[in-house]
C-alpha cells in the first residue's frame, strides 16, 4: 500500500520529481524495500549502569538502544538506565560523543547490565554525518570529514569559532581581516575553490543554514579608503556574523571540506560546509557549571620606527629645500633626544577582559533541556576598542509520544563592539596607517588641558583619533530551529523516520560611526564632522524535510539507509545607510549635518532542493554510498533550472589485520559534485543612477553579464585510508584530492572601448589537487600519565585549466596582483620588475621588443602557502594538564603594506641603512617599489604558539569544603597565539586585510590594520 | 500483507501525504527574483520607455563630466599646472612626475573607461530614440536629443585624443561586450569623426523644436544661456571651433567662432560675467550628488606648481599678472613634501565642492580667435585680442606687436596658460602641440616630461594579439 503510493508519489506527473530530477525513479525503488511488519510482543525491564573504564566514573546522558529498534534510553546522572525491552536475546548499543559506541549482548534471562566504556581520545568511533539527517560511525566513513569536539573548541577563549579552529583541521587556512576585538576571519577549505564568487563555507547549526555575513561598518565615509561610497565592505575589516555565536554552546563541529563530502548541501556547499551542533539535556537533576576566565592581552608585532639622528634627516623627510613650507614645524619640535615608541603608546591598554559563562542542563525521560548564558568582555589593546558578547540559549527536547519527537533550539545574541578607525585609509586618519607616519620626536601625546597638539606632519594625530572617534556596531540575533521526529515505522527489520527540520536566523545589526569635527583631519575636507548611521536587517529561514528509512534483513549481513527530502531557503538582507557631514554643532545625529548622503543595497535569494540518498552498510565493513542533490535558485540565469549535484563514495574496512600493530585497515574513495551560487544580483546587467542637482539620470556602470549564468560546479574526487595502529593507540589518516572546478565565474575584464569593462560568465576551469594527513598518537596512557598527540598537515595546488578569455590581472602589477592564466596557479603574485636584459623579462620569459630599464610585470610567487602543519599535545598528570597547540605555515606571499608605509614616510626603522650604492635604504626601497614590486612582497611562513593551557582539576574533597554542591572544579591559565616566529616584517603574515568582497583573490595584502595581539586567560570552572 | 498491519501503516500515509504537499509547494513556488537595487539595462537596449530616455540623455551629462576632473587634475599635472602632494597616495608623485607612464601603473587608465560607458550610453540613447514611436516623442523632440548626444559624444572624443595624441583612440564603440574590439584610429581619423559628429548634430539641432524634452543642469544657464537646441549650437560650434585650432584648420576656427557664442565686447574690456560666458560640469553634492572633485580648500594635498606665481608677469603697479592672483594664493598650512616634492601656492579655483567646471567658455574662444587670426595673416586683429584679454582678464597692459611667430606663440601660450588654468589641461596641450614640452619645469632631475598617456592595462589584454603603439610604456622625456 505504502510502496503503491510512494510509488505513485515520486513518479506522477503532479509529483515534483517527475521528470526534472533524472535518475529518481531509481531511488524511489530503493525507498521502497519496506516489506515486514510489526509484529507484537511481551516485554521486559532491563537494568544498568554505564561507567568509564579505568577512573569507573558514571557516564551520564549515554544513549541506551536496542539493536535493530529505536527503542532506547537515556542514562541518568549516576550513570544508570531503566529500559524497556523486547523478552527475547538482544543487544544494546550505547552511544556517547568521546566514548566508541559499544555493544552489549543480553541474554533473554539477564535483566542487569553494567557496561564500561573507554575513553575514545582518538575519536575512532564518533558518529559523523553523511546526510541532512543520517551519520555513521567514524570507523566505516567513506570520506575524510574533520570533527572539533566542545573540549578542543574551548581550550583557549577565542574572540570567534574560527579563531578557536586555527591550526586543528588539516587542509583549513584561517585568516584574519584585523586583529581588532571581536573577530573578523576568513577560511579556506582545501584550498582556492573559486575566483570571484563566494568563499566563504555554508555554515550550517542544527540543521538551519545560518548567515555568515560581513557587513561593513560605514567608516569608509571617514577615511575614503575606496571613494566616495558611505560603505566598502573589504575596506572595513568587517566582522563575519558567525563570531556571534558562544563556542561554550557547541557539542562538535564537524568540517566537510571538499565536494565528496558536501555534495548533499548542493549548490551552496562548494567552499565547504561547517556544520555545527549544539548541547542538547541530560535527564536527571538539574546540573550547573559555571566558568569565570579572567584575561588581557598584549600587541604581539612590533615593527619600530625610524631614530632621526639628526635634524638634516627630518628636513629631507619633511621639508625639503629652505623654502619648504614645514621648515619651521621641524624647527620648532625636532629634538634629536626624544624617541617616542608609538607603537607603545597607542597599542599599549591593557584590557581587563572577562568571560562568564552558566550552563544548565537536565530533565526528565521525556523532556530535556539545555541552557547556557555567556557575558563575554573583550577590551582591546587600543583604547576605547572592544567587543562584548551576551548569549542565552535553551535547548528543549520533548518526547510528545513513544513515536513522535521535537526539539526545539533557540538562541538570543548581542553582540556590542567599537574596533577604532583601522585599515586603508586615502583621508590620512587611520590609527595603524597614521602611525607609519608619526616621526617619534614629534610628541603628540594628550596635554594635561585634554587638548592634544596639532600633528603638522601629517592630517591627524593618530592619540586625538583614537580618543574621539567611535567606530560602534551591535548586533542582536536569534537563530531558532525546530525539528519533529516521526519513527513512522519501526520493526526489527524496517524503520522509517519522517524528518521535518524549519529554522530562522534572523539579526539586525546597527553600525554608527562619529567622528567628531574636533578631529585634526575633519576640517580637511571642508566638512568637519562625520556622522554615519547603517541599519542591516537579515533573515534567513529553511524548512527541510526527509524521510529516512533504514532496512536490516533477518540476517543482519547488511543495512540499507534511504533518505529522501526536500528542502527550501529564503535569504534576505537588507542594508541601508545615511552619512551626514558637516556636523554643525558637532552631535552625532544625522540631522546635525548639511551635507548628506543615503543608499541602500537589497539581496532576496530563493532556492530550493531535492535530494536523495541510499547507504548500503555490509557486515559492517563495507559501506556504499549513492545520492545526489537537485537544487534550483534565483540567483541563477535561469531559476527554474535544476541542476544536480551526484555523489558516491565507498569504504571497506579491514579489522584485526594484525593485532598489537595494525589493528584495523581501511580504504575510502568518495566523488562528488557541488556548486557555487551566482551571488545575489550577478545575473542582472545593469545601469547606474544618480543625479546632478537633482535632475537624475541613467549611466552605464561598465558591467554586463551573461544571461545563462549558473553556480559553479566542482567535481571532486577523494581517496585515501584510515588505520588504526597499536592497540588503539595510534590513528593515521591520509587523503588525497581533487577538485575540478568548472563553470567558474568570472569577472572578464573587458576591453573598456567596448563600453563595457567587465562581463561576468561561467566559462574558466581549474583544478586542485592536495593531500592531506592526521596523525592521533596515545604515547603514554597510564592511569596517573597521558599523553596525546595529534599531528595533521595539508598541501593543496591548484591551477587554472580552461581560461577562455585573455591572461587578466585582477589588479594592477604596479601594487602587485594575482595573474590569472591558464595552466598557471589562480594564486600566483604578478609585480612589476625591471628589465636588465633586453626581450628578456626579469622572470626569464622571452618577450621580444621589451627594452632594458623597463618595467615588466613578473611573477613573484604564489600567495598560496606550500603546506601548513598542526601539532597539538596534551598531557595529562594526576590533576594536572598541559595542552600545547602549534601552527605552521609554510611559504605563501602578502603585501607588506604597513613596512611599505613605514618607508613611504620616511619612518621605517632601517631607514637610514646605507645600501650598497651610498643611498640610505628606506630612500631606495620607496624609490623603487613602482618598478620592483617585489620589495614589499614577503613570504609568510611563521610558526605561532597558538593555544596553551596549564590546567589543573580541583579535588571533589576541596570544593566540598567549601560548598557540599560543588564538583570537577578545574582552574587553568591559558594564552592565545602566545608566541610568532616568522620573517614577515610589517604585522601579522596570517593578515587578509581586504576581506569580504572577492576575497578569493584579495587574501594577499596586510596594510595598516588593527595589529595582532596575545591573549592570556586565567579561568576557574565548577560544576554543581 | 495483513488489515492490522496496514491500518498501523496510516499514520505514515498521512505523514508522507504532508511530506508530499510540502515539497509540491515549495517547489512549485516562483523562486524568481527581480533586482531592486538598480535599473535594468534592458529599460534602455531593450523595449525603452520615453522616461527611460529622457533619464539617460540627462545621465550623459554625469558620464560625460567623469572625464571632467581627470582631465583638469591629472592633464594639470602633467603640464605642471597642479600637483597632488599626498602622503597617503604617493604615486601622484612618482608615477605622475617621474614615470614611466606605464598601462599597468597608476594613471593609464585617465578617463579612458569612463568616456568609452559615456560613448557607449550615448550610442544606446540614439538607437532606443529611433525605436521610439514618433506619437510618444516627436521628430523634433527626437532631433533635440539626437544633436545633444552626439554633440558630447564629439566632446568625449575630443578629450580622449587629446590626452592619446599620436597613440590614437578607438572611435566605435560597440556597446557589445563580445563584439571584435573597435580599430584604433590615428589623429586625423579622429578628428575626422568629432567633426562629423559636430557636424550631424548641428543639422539635428537645427531641426529641433524650441526646447530640449530633458532637464539640463545650471551648467548650461548660470553663464549664458544654452538650454535649448538653438543655444546649445553655440555651444557645439564653439568645440569644433576649439577641434579646428588642434588641427590648425584656422579658416575653419574662424568660421566656426563666428557661429558660436564668441562675445568680444564692444568696450575696451570684457567684464568677468563675459569671460566666463560658457558651458560647465554641475557639481552638487545635495541629495547624493557628487563634489567636484578639485574642490581642496585646505589643501590636503592639491597644490599649484610652485613657478605660478614666478612666471606671472608684472602689472604697472608691479603686482602680479591678476589671474596668477586670483587663481592662487600662499597656503598656511601646505601638505608636507612627498618624495621631495612640495609647494606652498594653493588653488582658489574649485573654492566649494558644488563649483562647476568649465567644459568650454568665452575666454578660450577670444583666445582662439587671436590664433586664428595671427595665423590667418590677421596680426593686427591677433594683438587686438590677445590684448583684450591681457587687460580685462590679467589687468596688464597692452603689448606691442608681435616680433615673430616665436614672439606671437609665446605671448600666446603665457596667456592661455593664465586665462585657462586647471580648467581643461591647457598648458600641457599647447606644450606639446608648439614643440615646447621641454620648457615645462622639472621639479627633480629624476622627473619627466609626457607627451601623451599609454593606454590601460584592460584595453591592453583585451588587445594582446595586436597590441597598438599605445601600450607600450611610456618613458617621458
Amino acid at each position: 500500500m505504502i510502496q503503491h503510493w510512494f510509488a505513485r508519489y515520486i513518479t506522477s506527473d503532479r509529483g515534483p520529481l517527475a521528470g526534472r530530477v533524472p535518475g529518481l525513479g531509481l531511488l524511489a525503488g530503493l525507498a521502497l524495500c519496506l516489506g515486514a511488519s510489526a509484529a507484537a510482543a511481551q516485554t521486559r525491564v532491563i537494568t544498568g549502569k554505564i561507567l568509564e573504564t579505568g577512573s569507573n566514573a558514571p557516564i551520564p546522558s549515554a544513549q541506551v538502544v536496542v539493536k535493530g529498534t529505536t527503542t532506547g534510553t537515556l542514562t541518568k546522572d549516576d550513570g544508570s538506565f531503566v529500559l524497556t525491552a523486547p523478552d527475547r536475546p538482544l543487544t544494546l548499543v550505547i552511544r556517547r560523543i568521546g566514548y566508541p559506541a559499544t555493544e552489549r549482548a543480553v541474554a533473554a534471562t539477564e535483566h542487569d547490565v553494567q557496561v564500561s566504556l573507554a575513553r575514545d581520545v582518538l575519536k575512532l568511533d564518533e558518529i559523523v554525518v553523511t546526510g541532512q539527517s543520517t551519520g555513521i560511525s567514524r570507523r566505516n566513513l567513506s570520506t575524510s570529514i574533520a570533527t572539533v569536539s566542545a573540549d578542543e573548541l574551548t581550550q583557549v577563549p577565542s574572540p570567534s569559532i574560527e579563531n578557536a579552529l586555527q591550526g586543528k583541521i588539516a587542509g583549513a587556512q584561517i585568516q584574519s581581516n584585523t586583529g581588532a576585538p571581536g573577530g573578523g576571519n576568513r577560511i579556506r577549505l582545501r584550498g582556492i575553490t573559486s575566483l570571484i564568487s563566494a568563499a566563504q563555507p555554508l555554515y550550517v547549526i542544527d540543521g538551519v543554514i545560518a548567515s555568515d555575513a560581513a557587513i561593513g561598518t560605514g567608516t569608509n565615509a571617514i577615511t575614503k579608503a575606496s571613494g566616495g561610497v558611505i560603505s566598502s565592505t573589504s575596506q572595513e575589516s568587517p566582522v563575519n556574523r558567525i563570531a556571534d555565536l558562544n563556542p561554550e554552546d557547541i557539542e562538535n563541529i564537524e568540517v566537510l571540506k571538499g565536494a565528496a563530502a558536501s555534495a548533499i548541501y548542493g549548490s551552496k556547499a562548494s567552499s565547504g560546509v561547517i556544520l555545527i551542533t549544539t548541547k542538547k539535556g541530560g535527564s536527571g537533576a538539574p546540573r550547573f557549571t559555571v566558568r569565570q576566565g579572567l584575561g588581557t592581552q598584549q600587541l604581539s608585532y612590533k615593527e619600530g620606527s625610524r631614530h632621526f639622528l639628526t635634524i638634516q634627516d627630518a628636513y629631507a623627510a619633511f621639508a625639503p629645500s629652505a623654502s619648504s613650507p614645514l621648515r619651521d614645524s621641524v624647527n620648532k619640535y625636532y629634538d634629536p633626544n626624544r624617541q617616542i615608541d608609538y607603537e607603545d603608546v597607542v597599542y599599549g591598554n591593557k584590557p581587563l577582559n572577562s568571560e562568564t559563562a552558566l550552563t544548565v542542563n537536565g530533565g526528565t525521560e521525556n523532556t530535556k533541556y539545555y541552557m547556557s548564558g555567556l557575558i563575554k568582555k573583550d577590551g582591546g589593546i587600543v583604547q576605547n576598542t572592544y567587543a562584548n558578547k551576551y548569549s542565552f540559549r535553551l535547548n528543549l527536547d520533548q518526547n510528545f509520544s513513544s513515536r513522535l519527537r521535537g526539539s526545539f533550539n533557540t538562541e538570543v545574541l548581542r553582540t556590542v563592539s567599537d574596533r577604532g578607525l583601522f585599515g586603508n585609509d586615502n583621508a590620512g586618519n587611520t590609527i595603524g596607517y597614521t602611525l607609519t607616519k608619526t616621526p617619534s620626536w614629534m610628541d603628540l601625546r594628550q596635554r594635561s588641558d585634554g587638548s592634544f597638539p596639532y600633528n603638522p606632519f601629517y592630517k591627524s594625530n593618530p592619540l586625538q583619533t583614537v580618543a574621539l572617534v567611535k567606530n560602534e556596531e551591535g548586533v542582536w540575533r536569534n537563530i531558532s530551529s525546530g525539528r519533529v521526529t516521526f519513527d513512522a515505522w519501526s520493526t526489527e527489520r524496517n524503520t522509517l523516520q519522517l524528518i521535518g527540520v524549519g529554522g530562522a536566523d534572523v539579526f539586525n545589526q546597527k553600525n554608527s560611526a562619529f567622528s567628531p569635527p574636533a578631529l585634526q583631519y575633519e576640517p580637511l575636507d571642508g566638512y568637519p564632522g562625520a556622522y554615519v548611521l547603517s541599519f542591516a536587517n537579515s533573515v534567513n529561514t529553511n524548512v527541510n524535510l526527509n524521510a529516512v528509512h533504514t532496512f536490516t534483513p533477518k540476517s543482519g549481513t547488511f543495512s540499507a539507509t534511504t533518505s529522501i527530502g526536500s528542502q527550501y531557503e529564503t535569504r534576505y538582507l537588507d542594508i541601508s545607510r545615511s552619512s551626514s557631514e558637516n556636523l554643525l554643532s558637532g552631535q552625532p545625529n544625522l540631522r546635525d549635518g548639511t551635507f548628506r548622503n543615503i543608499d541602500e543595497q537589497q539581496e532576496k535569494v530563493a532556492d530550493f532542493g531535492l535530494f536523495a540518498q541510499e547507504e548500503l552498510l555490509v557486515k559492517e565493513r563495507l559501506l556504499l554510498t549513492l545520492g545526489g542533490r537537485a537544487d534550483r535558485s534565483s540567483n541563477n540565469g535561469d531559476p527554474s533550472k535544476f541542476f544536480l549535484y551526484p555523489k558516491a563514495s565507498g569504504s571497506y574496512r579491514f579489522p584485526k589485520l594484525i593485532p598489537g600493530k595494525l589493528e584495523e585497515l581501511k580504504f575510502r574513495v568518495a566523488y562528488g559534485e557541488s556548486g557555487n551560487q551566482p551571488a545575489y544580483g550577478q545575473k542582472f546587467s545593469l545601469l547606474a543612477s544618480g543625479n546632478v542637482e537633482g535632475i537624475g539620470g541613467f549611466t552605464y556602470n561598465g558591467i554586463t553579464a551573461a544571461k545563462d549564468i549558473r553556480p559553479e560546479r566542482q567535481h571532486e574526487l577523494e581517496g585515501g585510508f584510515d588505520a588504526t595502529l597499536f592497540n588503539n593507540r595510534a590513528t593515521a589518516e591520509l587523503t588525497l584530492f581533487q577538485k575540478s572546478i568548472t563553470d567558474l565565474l568570472l569577472d572578464r575584464s573587458l576591453g573598456p572601448s567596448s563600453g563595457f569593462s567587465t562581463e561576468r560568465f561561467n566559462g574558466a576551469a581549474m583544478r586542485v589537487r592536495g593531500l592531506e594527513a592526521v596523525l592521533g598518537v596515545v604515547p603514554v596512557a597510564r592511569a596517573s600519565f597521558q599523553w596525546n598527540a595529534r599531528v595533521n598537515f595539508a598541501l593543496n595546488r591548484a591551477i587554472i585549466t580552461k581560461l577562455p578569455v585573455p591572461a587578466f590581472f585582477p589588479s594592477t602589477a604596479q601594487v602587485g596582483t594575482p595573474y590569472i592564466q591558464q595552466g598557471k596557479s589562480p594564486t600566483q603574485l604578478y609585480g612589476n620588475d625591471t628589465v636588465s636584459v633586453a626581450g628578456k623579462t626579469p622572470d626569464g620569459r622571452d618577450s621580444t621588443g621589451l627594452a632594458v630599464g623597463q618595467t615588466v610585470a613578473t611573477y613573484m610567487g604564489d600567495a598560496n602557502p606550500d603546506y601548513t602543519l598542526g601539532l597539538s599535545n596534551d598531557f595529562k598528570y594526576k590533576r594536572l594538564s598541559l595542552y600545547v597547540l602549534f601552527d605552521h605555515l609554510q611559504g605563501g606571499l602578502l603585501a607588506a603594506g604597513t613596512y611599505r608605509h613605514y618607508d613611504l614616510g620616511a619612518n621605517s626603522r632601517d631607514y637610514d641603512v646605507i645600501a650598497a650604492d651610498g643611498e640610505k635604504l628606506g630612500a631606495q626601497r620607496a624609490r623603487a617599489y613602482t618598478r620592483v614590486t617585489s620589495i614589499y612582497y614577503q613570504p609568510t611562513t611563521y610558526t605561532k604558539l597558538r593555544e596553551l593551557t596549564v590546567g589543573l582539576d580541583i579535588p571533589n574533597r576541596w570544593t566540598n569544603n567549601l560548598w557540599g554542591r560543588a564538583h570537577d572544579a578545574r582552574l587553568s591559565f591559558s594564552g592565545r597565539n602566545l608566541y610568532t616566529w616568522t620573517k614577515f616584517r610589517g604585522g601579522d603574515p596570517d593578515a587578509s586585510n581586504f576581506g569580504g568582497i572577492s576575497d578569493n583573490l584579495q587574501r594577499n595584502r596586510e596594510l595598516g590594520a588593527y595589529p595582532p595581539s596575545r591573549s592570556f586567560w586565567l579561568n576557574l570552572s565548577v560544576g554543581f | 500483507m495483513a488489515y492490522h498491519s496496514r491500518r498501523s501503516l496510516m499514520p505514515v500515509l498521512r505523514h508522507g501525504a504532508l511530506l508530499g504537499a510540502l515539497c509540491a509547494g515549495a517547489a512549485c513556488k516562483d523562486i524568481n527574483v527581480p533586482n531592486t537595487n538598480n535599473p535594468g539595462i534592458s529599460q534602455l537596449t531593450g523595449t525603452p520607455t520615453i522616461a527611460s530616455v529622457l533619464t539617460a540623455t540627462q545621465g550623459v551629462l554625469i558620464a560625460s563630466r567623469a572625464l571632467a576632473g581627470t582631465a583638469s587634475s591629472g592633464e594639470g599635472i602633467l603640464g605642471r599646472e597642479i600637483i597632488l602632494v599626498d602622503a597617503i597616495e604617493v604615486r601622484n608623485i612618482n608615477s605622475y612626475l617621474t614615470g614611466p607612464l606605464d598601462p599597468q601603473g597608476f594613471i593609464a587608465d585617465f578617463g579612458w573607461t569612463n568616456t568609452y560607458r559615456s560613448l557607449a550610453l550615448q550610442n544606446a540613447i540614439l538607437t532606443a530614440v529611433d525605436k521610439l514611436k514618433d506619437t510618444d516623442l516627436s521628430p523634433t523632440d527626437k532631433e533635440s536629443i539626437r544633436g545633444f548626444v552626439k554633440t558630447f559624444q564629439a566632446a568625449d572624443l575630443l578629450n580622449l585624443i587629446r590626452i592619446r595624441d599620436t597613440l590614437g583612440i578607438a572611435i566605435d564603440v560597440s556597446g557589445d561586450a563580445r563584439a571584435p574590439m573597435p580599430a584604433i584610429v590615428g589623429k586625423d581619423d579622429a578628428y575626422a569623426r568629432i567633426f562629423q559628429l559636430l557636424d550631424q548634430a548641428k543639422t539635428h539641432l537645427q531641426a529641433a523644436g524650441p526646447k530640449f524634452p530633458f532637464l539640463l543642469t545650471t551648467g548650461f544657464t548660470a553663464n549664458g544661456t544654452f538650454n535649448t537646441p538653438a543655444t546649445f549650437l553655440k555651444f557645439n560650434r564653439a568645440l569644433r571651433a576649439r577641434a579646428d585650432i588642434d588641427r590648425k584648420k584656422y579658416p575653419d576656427a574662424l568660421t566656426d567662432l563666428t557661429a558660436s557664442f564668441l562675445d568680444a565686447g564692444s568696450g575696451s574690456n570684457l567684464t568677468a560675467t563675459q569671460l566666463k560666458n560658457g558651458v560647465y560640469f554641475a557639481y552638487n553634492t545635495a541629495g547624493g550628488g557628487t563634489a567636484n572633485p578639485n574642490y581642496d580648500p585646505k589643501p590636503t594635498r592639491l597644490v599649484v606648481d610652485s613657478f605660478y606665481f614666478k612666471d606671472a608677469q608684472l602689472r604697472a603697479d608691479a603686482t602680479r599678472d591678476l589671474r596668477a592672483t586670483t587663481k592662487a594664493s600662499v597656503a598656511t598650512s601646505p601638505p608636507p613634501a612627498v618624495l621631495g616634492v612640495s609647494s606652498n601656492l594653493r588653488s582658489l579655483l574649485y573654492a566649494t565642492p558644488n563649483d562647476p567646471i568649465p567644459i568650454i567658455r568665452n575666454e578660450e574662444l577670444v583666445l582662439a580667435r587671436a590664433e586664428a587670426r595671427y595665423f590667418t595673416n590677421d596680426k593686427a586683429g591677433a594683438l587686438a585680442d590677445i590684448n583684450l584679454i591681457r587687460r580685462s582678464s590679467g589687468g596688464l597692459a597692452d603689448r606691442a606687436l608681435f616680433t615673430d611667430d616665436t614672439d606671437f606663440l609665446s605671448e600666446l601660450i603665457y596667456n592661455r596658460r593664465y586665462s585657462l588654468f586647471f580648467e581643461q589641461g591647457v598648458r600641457w596641450i599647447d606644450a606639446r602641440r608648439f614643440g615646447r614640452l621641454a620648457t615645462l619645469p622639472k621639479y627633480q632631475p629624476s622627473h619627466k616630461i609626457f607627451p601623451y598617456v599609454p593606454f590601460p592595462a584592460d584595453e591592453c589584454a583585451a588587445r594582446a594579439s595586436n597590441a597598438p603603439v599605445g601600450c607600450n610604456p611610456v618613458p617621458g622625456q
